[in-house]
């Protein structure tokens, strides 16, 4: 499943929006989720994720901030489920596609 | 100074919603207290309480519901009740114009007793998003407001079992000087969560439960009482200026006429009779009466101990010979101690009561403690027509006195 596809389906579990209208480029304001909404969303996200939300005060406007977001998050927090080709079990820093 | 009427009525109560279900149940003489039936029940010494079956998820949309402890669901809904009951058109008021004042003694407790278990029971590290404005004291008034788009003063008061008395006190003063045209004022708690009731427990002031009828374990004004029990919900009231309400053909309840508020100043817990006297000797001196024209009492009367012979004395001192003509009722019996909704809720059913002119009974006081020998109406309501002036009592934890007194308008 895709960071989007994640993110998607914790909104329709949460709000009362379509999938459809979930797009990358969708604003999170017409998809009724505020600034607070965005907090509550970093709470399910966390969850979801398995990654946890600093408090960088980010500016969050459209879907694809969000997911984009995400994926640093979980780049920077949990390398080795997110990049397996770039950091292997053993610890050694491969070149990214060696990896089996 | 203005006048000031009471135009609707709003309640989310053990005995059901609405101010005509919740008056015909105390008439009825329905005991809303019960044996309490959730996870943590067999932890508690007592799990006896006056508990609602309202669930929030029948009013309100998933996204706002996770926005609101169930003190603020049981606010809005009194509320909408009451706006409604008082067929209060807001769009094309003066917003500025129109104010909330709401009671509560402890708030959002439930989302706190939630987030101490996520913290200390689960281990977590995490508290929901949400936490501090679901607690805060103030979130049920500011929530009234949003909804309804009221720019008024927006007002709470936390003053323990005499807060929403204080409140609707306080929101009577603002339209007699003229400060606010129309007030929505009441109270609310929802006190039924584990940390909450342990915390009650702890200070040794519930009930035991009735070994006989566990509905008839809070038993105000009589020999085997045992203390109270703590009750669930909400009453919010809108307090219109007179001249308006007569103006719109509003629908009038009462006319509210006299606020006493008097500090016992001495003890957190212990009443005294000369606090609760002069809290009612400055209602009546508000509402220019003199004590022999109140027809009836909402008491205190928590069947605790300490209150009810307490109270007994501080109305005779009060009302000398007519205190023993004066029909009394202490209704907590049948809806448990709303704490700071309490106020709010019992000086609906005083209204309601003078309105009926039928009184409801104080329930299961088959025995009178010698020193309570007033007239409680126990055990049966009574009908009582033409009832104009009604006194309703809250004494509070702290000292806060409060008294209101209502008229026929």
């Amino acid at each position: 499943m895709t960071t989007l596809e994640s993110l998607q389906k914790i909104l329709i579990a949460h709000y009362p929006v379509q999938i459809e209208s979930i797009t990358r480029d969708a604003e999170l304001q017409q998809l009724d989720i505020d600034s607070l909404g965005i907090m509550e969303l970093f709470f399910a996200i966390e969850d979801e994720f398995g990654v946890s939300v600093p408090n960088d005060k980010r500016d969050m406007r459209t879907v694809g901030d969000l997911v984009d977001y995400i994926d640093e998050l979980r780049a920077v927090q949990l390398p080795q489920q997110n990049m397996p080709a770039a950091i292997g079990q053993q610890g050694t820093v491969n070149t990214p596609g060696t990896t089996p | 100074m203005k006048k000031v009427a009471v135009t609707g009525i709003g309640v989310v109560s053990p005995l059901g919603r609405g101010g005509q279900v919740f008056f015909d149940q105390l008439v009825a003489g329905k005991s809303g207290v019960r044996r309490l039936d959730l996870a943590f029940s067999e932890r508690l010494a007592v799990p006896i309480a006056a508990s609602t079956d309202f669930r929030g998820e029948n009013y309100f949309e998933a996204p706002k519901l996770r926005m609101l402890d169930r003190v603020s669901q049981f606010a809005l809904v009194a509320t909408q009740q009451a706006i409604d009951d008082a067929r209060l058109s807001i769009v094309r008021e003066d917003k500025q114009r129109i104010g909330v004042a709401i009671g509560t003694g402890m708030g959002g407790a439930h989302t706190m007793d939630e987030g101490y278990s996520m913290l200390y029971g689960a281990g977590s590290d995490r508290l929901k998003p949400f936490t501090v404005l679901m607690a805060m004291v103030n979130a049920a008034a500011s929530w009234i407001a949003n909804e309804h788009a009221l720019a008024g003063p927006n007002l709470t008061y936390s003053t323990a079992c005499s807060s929403s008395a204080v409140a609707i006190g306080e929101a009577w003063l603002k339209i007699r000087r003229g400060e606010a045209d129309v007030m929505l004022a009441g109270g609310s708690e929802a006190p039924l969560s584990f940390g909450t009731l342990k915390a009650w427990e702890a200070l040794r002031t519930l009930a035991i439960e009735d070994p006989h009828d566990p509905a008839a374990s809070c038993k105000p004004f009589s020999a085997n009482r045992s203390g109270l029990v703590l009750g669930e919900g909400a009453a919010v009231l809108v307090l219109e200026e007179l001249e308006r309400a007569l103006e719109r053909g509003a629908p009038m309840y009462a006319e509210l006429c006299g606020y006493g508020l008097y500090t016992d100043c001495a003890h957190l817990t212990r009443p005294t009779i000369a606090g609760q006297a002069q809290a009612m000797r400055l209602a009546l001196d508000s509402a220019d009466i003199a004590p022999d024209t109140v027809d009836y009492i909402n008491a205190h009367g928590t069947g605790t101990l300490a209150n009810d012979p307490v109270e007994t004395a501080a109305i005779k001192e009060v009302f000398g010979r007519h205190a023993f003509e004066i029909p009394i009722s202490s209704t907590k019996a049948a809806h448990g101690h709303l704490l700071g909704a309490a106020g709010a809720l019992e000086l609906a059913a005083s209204i309601l009561t003078m309105r009926k002119g039928v009184i409801p009974p104080t329930l299961h006081l088959h025995k009178p403690d010698p020193e309570c020998d007033l007239d409680y109406v126990p055990l049966n309501a009574r009908k009582y027509p033409g009832l104009r002036t009604v006194m309703s009592n809250s004494f509070a934890f702290g000292g806060t006195n409060a008294v209101l007194i209502a008229r026929s308008p």
